[in-house]
């Protein structure tokens, strides 16, 4: 395992040997280093154009910033050093697992123009503690997470890095990326009016985003979005326990309009002092938690307020999240769900709303089996039963004689063959309505 | 090229708990396409009827940036809306035109596997957005059916082809 320096302030022999004879620029160090885990140390002032490509990786190793003055400390660039350039360029080339800490990439100019962060098909890229400011003012320019070109299985994870950007419009191209704690810089403009997080370029179908502890709040003011039109692209996005801005409309209007296009999952997020939320997205329709509307004697004092689309049906439903129940019986149960409608007192029927129950009732098996209340393929719709009663519900409209309609979705009785979980989510067939329900099977 | 005709939004007559109402919008494009947004949940601060005039002035920026790529695409020749393709007929051949695609269902003169090549032209043409420019081969046939029955002449074919192809 060697170590290289790099520090374009050097005015030595520029062999990369020691901070005296360091290179001048990334490029050769990276280079140089050939074996995996090898080590290249950039000095946290060094500066440098980035070329179109800023360096080719030839094995498996770190690029760490540190000060020299202060016994190589890690010591992250920020605004002291970095790459700069106004034309789009690639950072790290090469299939290899890169950890890349500390370094500043900036963006300039008025054309549009991209930072490019993924890898090569078959790279693997740790960031950390980076900085990458995006500061060009073309509505259009952007950073790309993911990969570096279509067709490629690649991988960049972004931790504890801040972003800027330059235009309102701009936003981050995804693949398969992660990023872990960081956030937005509130100097630069506020993207993501159309859309933070695109996944309409570079990765083929399957790109997968999760963003963990992230602030998001420095978003457009006025329409903040956070998935724009993915138009040709599948993907799932994931964030949990980021701070998010007000107003923030979770996924723009898909050009897919089915369950293919992608799906976006918020837990636990908030733009201020509210805990255990959920949200979950597809162009079939939506779930979000309601803690205006709720079963009173539910948990956590929420429900989930389902809203579907005009993209679902009968025959091709909106489904939320699967949820759980740990089962500790093995005697006949009827799981059941309390559903409410607000805003008129018809029931909904079995054709509109229904759920599904995964339990294992096979003995000495993991399988479970699928039971549901759906209206028979052909039949005739049936009124769900009724429900625990409106004065079970916090927050429904009570003007009216009445406005509202209690009721539940349950299968038909169920012997658990093992002790342990029961799935169960809510299934809603018709388009354009809304649905609040209790997340919680009961028996 | 697109644009934003309507715009509404729906509100929760309920507040959340941490305040603010959800809030839903629905856009409808030139040609009767929704875009929907959200439910997004509206703080109390915040203006639903600005937001959505805002979105929808966005909207229309990114439909205008799309037009002026596909524009670019296609080497200046934006598509044609129908209207604008009807204008191209001239109303002789427009009435016509009607006329023919109203009755031919009945017209002894056409063979069944004609009406069903007519049946499915006529369809594709209803469920089209617009005519793309040049035309396709399958307007060109449209064209030429026309001009076996009468109802249009070769020149009028040259002049709405030669207009098709200008930028």
């Amino acid at each position: 395992m060697a170590t290289y320096y790099v520090n374009s302030g050097a005015a030595g022999a520029n062999t990369g040997g020691s901070w005296t004879d360091a290179f001048l620029t990334l490029t050769q160090g990276v280079a140089a280093a050939t074996a995996n885990n090898d080590v290249v140390k950039v000095h946290y002032t060094h500066t440098e154009t980035a070329a179109s490509t800023i360096a080719t990786a030839v094995a498996n190793i770190a690029i760490i910033a540190v000060n020299k003055d202060s016994s190589d400390a890690l010591t992250p660039m920020g605004a002291s050093g970095g790459f700069t350039s106004a034309a789009s360029y690639t950072i790290l080339a090469g299939a290899f697992r890169v950890r890349i800490y500390g370094l500043t990439f900036e963006l300039t100019g008025s054309a549009v123009r991209f930072i490019q962060g993924g890898g090569a098909d078959g790279a693997h890229l740790n960031y950390e503690s980076c900085l990458f400011s995006c500061v060009n003012t073309a509505s259009t320019s952007g950073i790309t997470l993911g990969a570096a070109a279509v067709d490629s299985q690649s991988y960049a994870e972004y931790r504890s890095c801040t972003f800027k950007f330059g235009h309102a419009d701009q936003r981050f191209f995804c693949g398969r990326n992660a990023i872990i704690g960081g956030g937005i810089d509130a100097a630069g403009t506020a993207p993501g009016s159309q859309g933070l997080f695109s996944f309409a370029r570079n990765d083929p179908g399957g790109a997968h985003l999760t963003v963990n502890g992230f602030d998001l709040s420095h978003l457009n003011v006025t329409t903040p979005t956070l998935i724009a039109d993915s138009t040709t692209q599948t993907f799932l996005a994931r964030l949990v326990q980021c701070k998010i801005p007000s107003g923030l409309v979770y996924l723009a209007t898909q050009t897919a309009t089915n369950a293919g296009a992608g799906e976006v999952w918020l837990m636990d997020c908030a733009s201020g002092d509210t805990h255990g939320l959920f949200v979950y997205a597809n162009p079939m329709g939506s779930v979000v938690s309601d803690t205006g509307i709720y079963l009173t004697a539910g948990a956590a004092a929420q429900s989930w307020k389902i809203v579907t689309t005009a993209n679902c049906s009968y025959y091709t439903p909106f489904e939320t999240p699967w949820f759980g129940y740990y089962n500790t019986v093995t005697t006949a149960i009827t799981p059941y769900v309390e559903i409410l409608r607000d805003g008129s007192a018809t029931a909904y029927q079995d054709d509109e709303v229904w759920i599904d129950v995964l339990a294992k009732v096979t003995a000495s098996s993991t399988q479970s089996s699928l039971a549901t209340d759906r209206m028979t393929l052909l039949g005739t719709p049936a009124n769900q039963a009724a429900g625990a009663g409106l004065g079970s519900w916090t927050g429904e409209t009570t003007t009216g004689a009445p406005d509202a309609w209690s009721g539940k979705c349950a299968v038909a009785s169920l012997t658990p063959a093992e002790v342990g979980h029961i799935q169960a989510r809510i299934v809603v067939g018709e388009p354009s309505i809304t649905v609040y329900a209790d997340p919680q099977i009961r028996t | 090229m697109t644009v934003i005709v309507e715009s509404t939004y729906t509100q929760d007559a309920h507040e959340q708990v941490g305040g603010g109402r959800y809030t839903y919008e629905r856009h409808i494009d030139n040609l009767g396409r929704p875009l929907t947004f959200g439910p997004y949940l509206c703080a109390d601060s915040m203006n639903p009827e600005s937001i959505m005039q805002a979105r929808a002035v966005r909207l229309n920026a990114e439909f205008a940036a799309r037009d002026a790529e596909a524009s670019e695409a296609a080497q200046g020749r934006i598509p044609w809306s129908k209207l604008e393709f009807r204008d191209q007929l001239g109303s002789a051949t427009e009435e016509a035109m009607d006329y023919f695609f109203a009755t031919f269902e009945v017209n002894p003169n056409l063979t069944e596997a004609q009406k069903a090549k007519v049946r499915t032209g006529w369809n594709r043409y209803k469920e089209a957005h617009y005519i793309e420019r040049p035309l396709r081969p399958e307007v060109l046939s449209l064209l030429g059916l026309f001009k076996l029955l009468g109802m249009i002449t070769q020149a009028k074919i040259d002049e709405i082809q030669a207009a098709s192809e200008l930028a």
